[in-house]
């Protein structure tokens, strides 16, 4: 009991400093939806996105500017709500839990229907979310199994993809992606010592691919995670190790993605006491 | 009872996931791919790039952030393809043909005015790109080109093959 609670404290002093670290970042990266003030839509073959694009809400909020700030002031708000009951009552409010889960999964939809922000690394955010609709420690047990399972199968899924459609088996596979990936930056002034090694590893296909088949390793690796919870701090320090070589291989940000690693920090403690709502 | 409930909700959220995987090229949210770069990538004769000049100088990659180059050229990208695709027609009679099939085509009729974009908002965009630049770089923006620059790769350099205007304010 008492560890559950204080999995519950520690689930939600990390959510919250992950969530609003990142939409800080998005502050200062100019791309909320107030900040963008978008006056297209785009459709990105996902149908949740088709469904509310054909629902009318993205030309209506392009309709009524005023809308984006709206998302905006509820996106930072709504947690904060959230907390503030939950200091005054010692519990999470299941009602507010809920409206926080939609609007996320809202806000997130709207943000790659118009600020082209990809989902994939926020999915989590929106799972782990979930752990606030619950009072009972079973519950709050079962969304962090969830979870858990979850942040291994985006690990497992990408190298089943990469070995089901044949990249892994390409042997120009990485110098061919670095090329497309950088072609901004090696079109310009080459000069900086990331440039020229991307240069270096575009020229030499069998040094590439070896950090492809490294990381393709790496993401089979966490098949382990769905047999035994042993290797669980090892998986923490292999998504860690992949979403550095990510920024600097690839220049590409993926380290929201990391708050997935809260239920692999936090294992379930077998007890024999009876279960009970956790405040 | 919870523990078979929440067994089951578990194995059903992941047939879904899998199946959305199997379907290939299309999600549906929160059930989305995580493939990280794994088609098998062939090298292209040519690749475009989009040239952007504030003030007569060009805005360089490696001058700025992962995510602030991202969200430089995230709009000419989306732009780009909005306009090259029709406003996204082959989306739209996709969506049509589905929903006919399944006998529900007065529905799309229904949503049909909802799913265009305003072409007379899209023919802005040039004006509310320099806006948004002004507002990203965080300096005023009195002069914006944008080009559409052709690169092949050849001994270890892209060289340039030809160069589009698109953008001139």
């Amino acid at each position: 009991m008492q560890y559950a609670r204080l999995q519950k404290k520690v689930i939600t002093a990390y959510f919250a400093f992950f969530y609003y670290t990142i939409f800080a970042f998005f502050f200062m990266d100019h791309a909320l939806l107030s900040q963008v003030n978008p006056i297209l839509f785009h459709y990105n073959r996902d149908l949740s996105e088709l469904a509310l694009i054909a629902a009318g809400v993205p030309q209506y909020m392009v309709r009524h500017p005023g809308s984006f700030r709206v998302a905006d002031i509820l996106l930072y708000a709504l947690p904060l709500f959230q907390l503030f009951y939950y200091f005054r009552k010692g519990k999470f409010s299941r009602v507010l839990g809920i409206l926080f889960s939609l609007f996320l999964a809202l806000y997130l939809l709207l943000l790659n229907i118009f600020v082209q922000v990809h989902m994939e690394p926020y999915t989590i955010y929106l799972l782990l979310s979930l752990a606030f609709l619950t009072s009972s420690e079973e519950g709050l047990q079962g969304v962090l199994a969830f979870c858990r399972y979850y942040f291994l199968y985006i690990f497992f899924s990408a190298a089943v993809w990469k070995l089901a459609r044949g990249a892994l088996f390409n042997m120009e596979e990485m110098s061919n992606i670095l090329l497309l990936q950088h072609h901004d930056l090696l079109s310009q002034d080459c000069s900086s010592l990331n440039c020229n090694t991307y240069r270096t590893l575009i020229a030499h296909p069998a040094l590439s691919y070896t950090l492809y088949l490294a990381g393709w390793l790496l993401e089979a690796f966490f098949a382990v995670g769905f047999f035994t919870r042993k290797f669980d701090r090892w998986l923490i320090f292999f998504a860690f190790l992949f979403f550095v070589a990510d920024e600097l291989v690839m220049r590409i940000a993926y380290w929201p993605i990391l708050v997935g690693v809260i239920p692999l920090l936090l294992p379930p403690r077998a007890s024999s006491t009876p279960k009970q709502p956790v405040p | 009872m919870h523990k078979r409930s929440f067994l089951f909700l578990l194995i059903a959220f992941f047939l879904v996931q899998v199946a959305i995987d199997l379907a290939h090229s299309v999600t549906l949210f929160p059930f989305v791919h995580y493939g990280m770069y794994s088609e098998p990538f062939q090298r292209a004769d040519s690749t475009e790039v989009f040239e952007v000049l504030v003030n007569g100088s060009p805005l360089l990659a490696k001058e700025h952030g992962i995510a602030e180059w991202d969200r430089i050229q995230a709009p000419l990208m989306a732009r780009d393809k909005q306009s090259s695709t029709g406003d996204y027609a082959f989306d739209k009679e996709k969506t049509k043909e589905g929903l006919e099939r399944v006998g529900m085509g007065k529905l799309y009729a229904a949503m049909a005015p909802r799913m265009d974009n305003d072409s007379a908002l899209a023919s802005q965009f040039p004006s509310w790109y320099r806006a948004y630049l002004a507002g990203l770089l965080d300096r005023p923006v009195r002069s914006l080109r944008v080009d559409r620059a052709f690169y092949r790769y050849d001994q270890g350099q892209y060289r340039l093959l030809r160069k589009e205007k698109w953008i001139n304010l």
